[in-house]
């Protein structure tokens, strides 16, 4: 049993890289292994900034032995008569190298075949490891990979070293002309040069002795045993959201953490901004009062020991300082003007040519805000709040802190409404507009919040179909896309049911388009904005198969073919009868009338489900109506067996009595595609 | 740490890349937002011929004037400009010494190389590296140049962009630049505090807009004209000055986000066609310096 150990030795690697690549390197080396059929007891996998490594113990010497057999012509084909082998058990012998006599006669399907038996008694580990190293190596995938000097192979980083070792044995690897070597590196300042590797079970004392913590857990733990230490001292609390921690473990090899301060005339900023500057751009861990206010103070990590400590702490402080004064500047500049002020700075940014100017865009989400506040039957004082809120909510983009910081926008816009006097839901709706953020980002809490979300999407979507720039494959310039999204994502969040087509023409009687050009961009929204409904369901967790199942009865409304989707979901199991009663009502009614004369129904079956069909057809309607599916749901199961029997009743011959017969049919029909298309479910 | 002027630091790190080999150019007149728009790192990284540069190149970058105000952000600035090509094996050692020259003791500091993937979108051109930050403070940018023009590089330059204020701060130990020492009897702000208070001025007050969208109407279609007569090194001043107009209208607030991407291909499209251009000429040329 041996120890084998690959270290890839690089530039600093992005810190986000890393777990994603330990896990693929344990998957890549676990399946090689298994090709390989080399046995082992452990597969370790550690990474730092400047280094990905891979520990294998009880690491099987040789491959282990295999039989294997390579099937032949069938035995009767291979021998005559008189047991004389064939030209074609010669030929297949030949051709395996085998003698005939070596040949077996194996039985397959309940037939005999010749067949060549192989024993592949396995290579040495040591033989196979260059090829498996190599592959692994390069097998590694990045988010981002790039090129160096005038080496050939992409990585993450330039890789610098390699180690490989079997034991005391170095593997003969070379990727990218580097040529591995039982030499590895410590701590690029605390322990520089190289560090030769005895025998690979020793690479972690060596990492150890060399001021390396190599194991990202390791490191996580003493990174947080020292923040906690720092702010228990303050009676704190870390303002982490968790990132930070999971980014700083991956940024050092040797973590000392150090507290710092900063003037507290810069707590008269907004927390977010002190969190942006702080935590976002300069990496340092905020510290909280348990009152929840900011101290004047934070935690840098470094990556180094103790030595110096404070005059690298006091480096830490400076640029702190200046980052916060140049913070101080924006806010400075940006409060002496009321936010509403702003809006006629708005008219000099245009947005396309042909689209018109930001002034224009939140004046059209002024209007579009209070018709869609009009079509919820929103009370006058909240439409108010939510045509205020869609007027004032780019204004921000012109402020001097929003032009520094891209990732503000909305939340200085909030901060400066307050400021400004603008009432509470007012400034809370600015803040929210932007979600949803990512595609499963949170979606705003509030009402108003919601519809100037939404009134935003629609807009820019509208906006630019209108002058026909309508996305074409990859190409999206303008992030229609995530608009698209965006506007499934709000109208599937449960408090805006409202028809798409609707709010497609509400936001299209905004702009100044022709008619002829109108009608094709309301097409045009309606199936790109269908098709985003349709992604949303999938990324929600919906089969495909189900999503458009349950969007072919509800296209127009995201909110209801969602409701329709999960109840589809929660009973998969249970539809096939529903489905076949569907299908078979479809078929049977097709191309007919729903109106019928009941009288000419004879058999008791088609008289019960016709007597049914007055109270229940409405009360599945009202069921759909309110979104109450679920319910919708049970009716239709519950009737199934009914229909069935309908169906399966015999037709006769009476022509009166079949058109009823076709007529009771359509009703059916369309009482189940009130809950889905069910031919979509064969598709 | 010994004291060393504004302008000791240039001369250490003239002679310290001068040492290595680098041609020590002048820096080039036309306004740019960055090191990178020099011909001698832009053009220069294309093709195969192998370069090694190093020089100051001021940078103008409206969005960051101060009015002379903020300690580290300046209007215009003093980057220091390194281009290996290709880049060597030993590149971040090669660095970590010219900061050792300058008489930085990593053990006494935290140096740290945090991941920076460098996008120009306005010259077709990316790379891959890092800001190094010295105890918190980004001082170079350290760049495996991969993309410029639209063409991928091969061989890969190494481009390091020093930021000289910030630096030199951080070596005489102060934290505004106005109080740097520029030499032993003359402070950075004494000398330069006025250009920063009016390019403020300028910047956030008194720029045209409409001016400056003319100016780079009419720079772009002379640009495309001189393309087209393959005089590429005018053709090529007339794109820079392109795209400082965009960066003056940026800074007023005064593209917006959809507006920024028709700008920003604008501006791509001709340094796109000066990469070909320059290609071309070089190519006919026979690569001269392939055998220097």
């Amino acid at each position: 049993m041996a120890t084998v150990l690959l270290e890839i030795g690089t530039e600093e690697m992005p810190a986000g890289y890393l777990p994603p690549a330990l896990a693929q390197l344990a998957a890549l080396a676990s399946a090689r292994l298994a090709v390989e059929r080399i046995t082992c007891d452990g597969i370790q996998t550690w990474a730092t900034p400047r280094r990905l490594a891979l520990l294998l113990t009880g690491v099987a010497e040789r491959q282990a032995p295999e039989t294997r057999e390579v099937r032949g012509p069938a035995a009767d084909e291979a021998f005559t008569e008189f047991g004389e082998p064939t030209a074609a058990a010669l030929g297949f012998a030949r051709g395996h190298g085998a003698q005939v006599s070596e040949l077996r006669l194996i039985e397959a399907d309940g037939v005999e075949y010749v067949a060549a038996i192989f024993r592949d008694e396995g290579r040495p580990t040591q033989a196979l490891l260059p090829a498996v190293f190599t592959d692994l190596i390069t097998g590694l995938t990045f988010p981002k990979t790039m090129r160096w000097g005038v080496r050939s192979i992409h990585f993450a980083r330039p890789i610098r070293w390699i180690v490989a070792m079997m034991d005391e044995q170095v593997v003969p690897v070379t990727v990218g002309e580097v040529t591995a070597s039982s030499a590895t590196r410590g701590h690029r300042f605390l322990a520089p040069g190289a560090v030769e590797i005895p025998t690979a079970a020793d690479y972690p004392r060596i990492m150890d002795e060399n001021q390396v913590l190599l194991a990202p857990e390791t490191r996580r733990a003493v990174i947080t045993e020292q923040l906690e230490t720092i702010a228990a001292q303050d009676n704190a609390t870390v303002a982490d959201d968790g990132a930070l921690l999971d980014e700083t473990v991956y940024r050092v090899e040797y973590p000392t953490a150090v507290r710092c301060t900063f003037d507290p005339e810069f707590l008269a900023l907004p927390e977010e901004v002190l969190v942006q500057t702080l935590r976002e751009e300069q990496k340092f861990f905020p510290l909280r009062e348990i009152t929840g206010r900011l101290l004047p103070a934070f935690i840098a990590v470094r990556n180094g020991d103790k030595a110096y400590l404070s005059a690298v702490r006091a480096g830490y402080e400076v640029v702190a300082r200046a980052k916060l004064l140049d913070a101080q500047f924006f806010f400075e500049q940006d409060r002496q003007r009321a936010l509403a002020d702003r809006l006629a700075d708005l008219r000099e940014v245009v947005i396309l040519e042909r689209v018109g100017t930001l002034y224009d865009k939140a004046q059209r989400l002024q209007a579009l805000a209070g018709w869609i506040a009009d079509e919820l039957g929103l009370p006058a004082h909240e439409r108010a709040m939510a045509a205020r809120a869609a007027l004032l909510c780019k204004a921000d983009l012109v402020t001097a802190m929003v032009i520094e910081h891209q990732d503000l926008q909305g939340m200085m816009g909030c901060v400066y409404a307050r400021l400004s006097g603008e009432a509470e839901p007012v400034a809370v709706a600015i803040a929210e507009h932007y979600r949803p953020r990512q595609g499963d980002g949170p979606l705003p809490a509030t009402l108003p919040g919601s519809i100037v979300a939404l009134s935003d999407r629609l807009d820019t979507a509208a906006a630019c179909f209108a002058v026909g720039l309508i996305p074409a494959g990859d190409e999206d310039p303008y992030s229609l896309h995530a608009a698209a999204r965006g506007v499934a994502r709000l109208l599937m969040g449960g408090n805006l049911r409202l028809p798409l087509s609707r709010l497609i023409a509400g936001a299209l009687d905004g702009l100044d388009v022709e008619p002829a050009a109108r009608d094709a961009a309301h097409a045009a929204l309606a199936a790109f904005f269908q098709r985003r409904v349709a992604d949303a369901l999938v990324a929600d967790g919906i089969p495909g198969i189900l999503a458009r199942a349950a969007l072919a009865a509800a296209a127009d409304s995201p909110a209801d073919a969602l409701a329709r989707a999960r109840v589809l979901l929660a009973h998969r199991a249970e539809l096939a009868p529903l489905q076949r009663a569907a299908l078979r009502a479809a078929a049977l009614a097709r191309g007919v009338e729903a109106a019928y004369d009941p009288s000419a129904l004879t058999a008791p079956a088609e008289q019960v489900l016709a007597e049914r069909m007055p109270a229940l057809a409405p009360e599945a309607a009202a069921r759909a109506a309110r979104g109450e599916i679920e319910g919708l749901y049970a009716l239709l199961a519950d009737v199934t067996p009914q229909v069935e029997r309908f169906l399966s009743a015999n037709g006769g011959d009476d022509a009166a009595r079949a058109r009823a017969r076709q007529g009771l049919a359509a009703q059916v029909a369309a009482l189940y595609r009130l809950l889905a298309d069910f031919a979509e479910l064969d598709r | 740490m010994k004291t060393v002027t504004f302008q000791e630091t240039i001369r250490a790190l003239e002679d310290y890349w001068a040492q290595q080999g680098c041609l020590i150019e002048q820096p080039y007149d036309v306004e740019m937002g960055a090191g990178t728009m020099h011909p001698g790192t832009f053009l220069r990284a294309l093709g195969p011929e192998p370069w090694k540069l190093a020089c100051v190149q001021p940078s103008r970058r409206p969005a960051d004037s101060r009015y002379g105000d903020n300690p580290y952000r300046l209007f215009r600035h003093y980057q220091y400009q390194v281009v290996l090509k290709p880049s060597p094996d030993n590149a971040q050692e090669l660095y970590l010494d010219s900061l050792r020259e300058l008489g930085f003791d990593p053990r006494h500091h935290d140096i740290r190389f945090m991941e920076d993937d460098w996008d120009y979108p306005a010259l077709g051109a990316s790379g891959v590296g890092w800001q190094v930050w010295l105890d918190g403070l980004e001082v170079t940018q350290f760049t495996y140049f991969q993309i410029a023009g639209g063409q991928e590089l091969s061989p890969v330059s190494l481009e390091l962009t020093y930021g000289l204020e910030r630096l030199c701060m951080a070596i005489q130990g102060v934290s505004h630049y106005q109080v740097l020492r520029w030499n032993d009897t003359l402070t950075y702000g004494e000398i330069m505090r006025q250009t920063e208070y009016e390019w403020g001025r300028y910047t956030f007050e008194l720029a045209d807009p409409g001016l400056l969208r003319q100016r780079f109407d009419e720079n772009e279609r002379e640009a495309h004209r001189l393309l087209d007569a393959e005089a590429l090194l005018p053709a090529y001043d007339l794109t820079l000055k392109c795209s400082h107009a965009f960066n003056q209208l940026d800074a007023r607030g005064m593209v917006s986000v959809t507006q920024r991407a028709g700008f920003v291909a604008r501006v791509r499209t001709l340094a796109g066609r000066c990469a070909h251009v320059y290609l071309k000429q070089r190519e006919a040329m026979g690569f001269p310096l392939l055998s220097a």
